[in-house]
């Protein structure tokens, strides 16, 4: 008897505590205090979850950065059920790498969750990775068009929705290139307006279209853009090798051999930098708005970081930051254990999210010295292909040296583009004064 | 009876004799040359004088600009696009 009363009682206390942090998160979003609203309410999200709790977790979910998904690991024991907070356990299995579960979670998401956005964003992405395109391809298409409905908020502003809008069309337009239609794929990026902040990382993709549409002067004329002192920023390694391959299908041996030295000289000198730098030193370099003394070698770093001052990552951070900074010091003056319970877990979701931009700019740098690796042992096969080429036409026509000028190009054969005004001038035109270039060439493979 | 008699006789009579005359007539005597100089300043070997750049040029061109990279998968940049958007 006396047993089934204390389990009673301990199911009162339970239910009362639960309906207290329930009441207590609503009173903390209706405040403006949305973290430690989360940390309130995900300890009353059970299976028979109550609708208050319901809603409120509808409406605060997307307000929280992904980070503190990503590592809270409260949420594991959500992991065996389908609750409001899908969409957070979903981003902690994927980044705990288990996609199933991943899937899991995101298919009981419905069409109206504030998240639609970033839910299909995370779809596309695991059926790109298991080789769906179809799939994917409709996935982005919806990431895209949630863009466009979503409204903003603290988190999440017109600038981070607008970004992830063109990180849809990117993933979209890869999608086709993926299924080889480069057309198709060139029609998404066309999407992206020049004015956009992210429509120089798109060049890249798009001059790979063009290479395999074998519009080679577009090609060389699109990668002409990261010349520009502005864009030079987001330039890729494999920019600097799809320049000197271009050249190589052309003929223009000396031109690609060229490029290869610019790049040994250049960028490939300057590797280590990527890899040694500490994310103190990072963080450093993309806070500051003016640096006094930049050496040489650093410039190049300071401009790639300071490129991703205007995307997702950066926005969220930010605001984020700022969000849990404020919440921690109101909360601080509270003297209730309740409270200070709050404090502590605000100050780990503090922890989860600095970690999370360290490691994103860790992983751009890291990559980025990557590339260059990769990028040097492409141009050494290209380079044995050149010996090999050009030995050879050595013997067909017994000659010692090559001509290696720009031959000039009729520019009717380089197709209209929408907006294009063509302006010649000496070995190409420029359609307007940003971008779409192409560079007026001829090959020299049958003259050779 | 007779008959077969002698025939078998002539028969083996002349197989006998036959081969007794042949490996007479073929014997050979085979003599050796006790030294043998050889001048490897007047050999010559007859063709075409190559340079290692002409073996090079037989190799498949094909062949190595079937290894050039060109791009058909943006896969290798997914873990950058997930750490960099969400």
């Amino acid at each position: 008897m006396s047993k089934i009363l204390i389990l009673i009682s301990f199911l009162i206390t339970f239910t009362s505590q639960v309906h207290g942090s329930i009441e207590l998160a609503s009173r903390l979003y209706d405040g403006g205090k949305y973290y430690a609203a989360y940390t309130m309410l995900k300890k009353s999200i059970n299976k028979n979850t109550r609708n208050e709790a319901k809603s409120l977790a509808y409406k605060l979910i997307d307000r929280i950065h992904p980070a503190v998904f990503k590592n809270d690991s409260d949420l594991n024991r959500l992991f065996d059920k389908s609750t409001p907070l899908n969409y957070a356990v979903a981003i902690r299995a994927f980044y705990l790498g288990d996609l199933r579960s991943t899937e899991k979670f995101l298919y009981h998401i419905k069409k109206d969750h504030p998240s639609n956005m970033e839910v299909n964003y995370l779809r596309g992405m695991i059926y790109y990775i298991k080789n769906d395109f179809n799939a994917s391809a409709r996935s982005f298409k919806k990431c895209y068009i949630a863009a466009n409905k979503k409204s903003r908020n603290t988190l999440k502003t017109d600038d981070y929705i607008h970004a992830f809008s063109n990180r849809c069309i990117q993933q979209l337009s890869r999608i086709f290139f993926e299924k080889k239609n480069y057309r198709a794929s060139l029609k998404y990026l066309r999407k992206v307006k020049k004015t956009d902040f992210v429509w120089p990382r798109l060049l890249f993709d798009k001059a790979w279209n063009y290479y395999w549409l074998n519009k080679y002067p577009q090609t060389l004329g699109t990668l002409v853009s990261y010349k520009a002192s502005y864009l030079k920023k987001f330039m890729l390694p494999e920019a600097n090798y799809l320049r000197a391959l271009t050249y190589y299908d052309l003929c223009y041996y000396k031109k690609a051999e060229r490029i290869y030295d610019e790049f040994l000289g250049g960028i490939y000198k300057e590797k280590k930098l990527f890899q040694s730098m500490t994310t103190r030193e990072l963080k450093k370099i993309i806070f500051k708005r003016k640096s006094s003394k930049q050496k040489s070698s650093d410039r190049f770093i300071i401009s790639l970081l300071k490129g991703y001052r205007k995307d997702t990552k950066f926005f969220s951070f930010r605001s984020a930051m700022t969000r849990l900074k404020s919440e921690t010091k109101l909360m601080k003056k509270y003297k209730s254990n309740e409270f200070k319970k709050i404090v502590l877990e605000l100050k780990k979701y503090q922890a989860y999210v600095r970690l999370d931009f360290d490691n994103f700019l860790l992983s751009l740098t890291r990559d980025y010295y990557k590339q260059i690796e990769r990028t040097n042992k492409k141009f050494l096969r290209l380079k044995l292909g050149l010996g090999i080429r050009r030995q050879k036409n050595i013997i067909k026509k017994s000659q010692t040296t090559f001509k290696d000028d720009f031959v000039d190009l009729d520019l009717s054969q380089i197709d209209n583009l929408d907006e294009k005004f063509i302006w010649e001038f000496k070995g190409g035109f420029w359609a307007d004064e940003l971008g779409d270039y192409a560079v007026a060439l001829r090959s020299q493979c049958s003259e050779a | 009876m007779k008959l077969k008699i002698i025939l078998c006789f002539c028969i083996f009579i002349t197989s006998a004799f036959g081969k007794d005359k042949k490996s007479k007539s073929n014997k050979v005597i085979i003599k050796y040359q006790k030294r043998q100089k050889v001048d490897l300043g007047e050999l010559s070997v007859e063709g075409n004088v190559l340079t290692p750049g002409d073996i090079l040029i037989d190799y498949d061109e094909n062949e190595a600009t079937m290894e050039l990279h060109k791009r058909r998968t943006y896969k290798d940049k997914l873990k950058l696009s997930l750490d960099t958007t969400i």
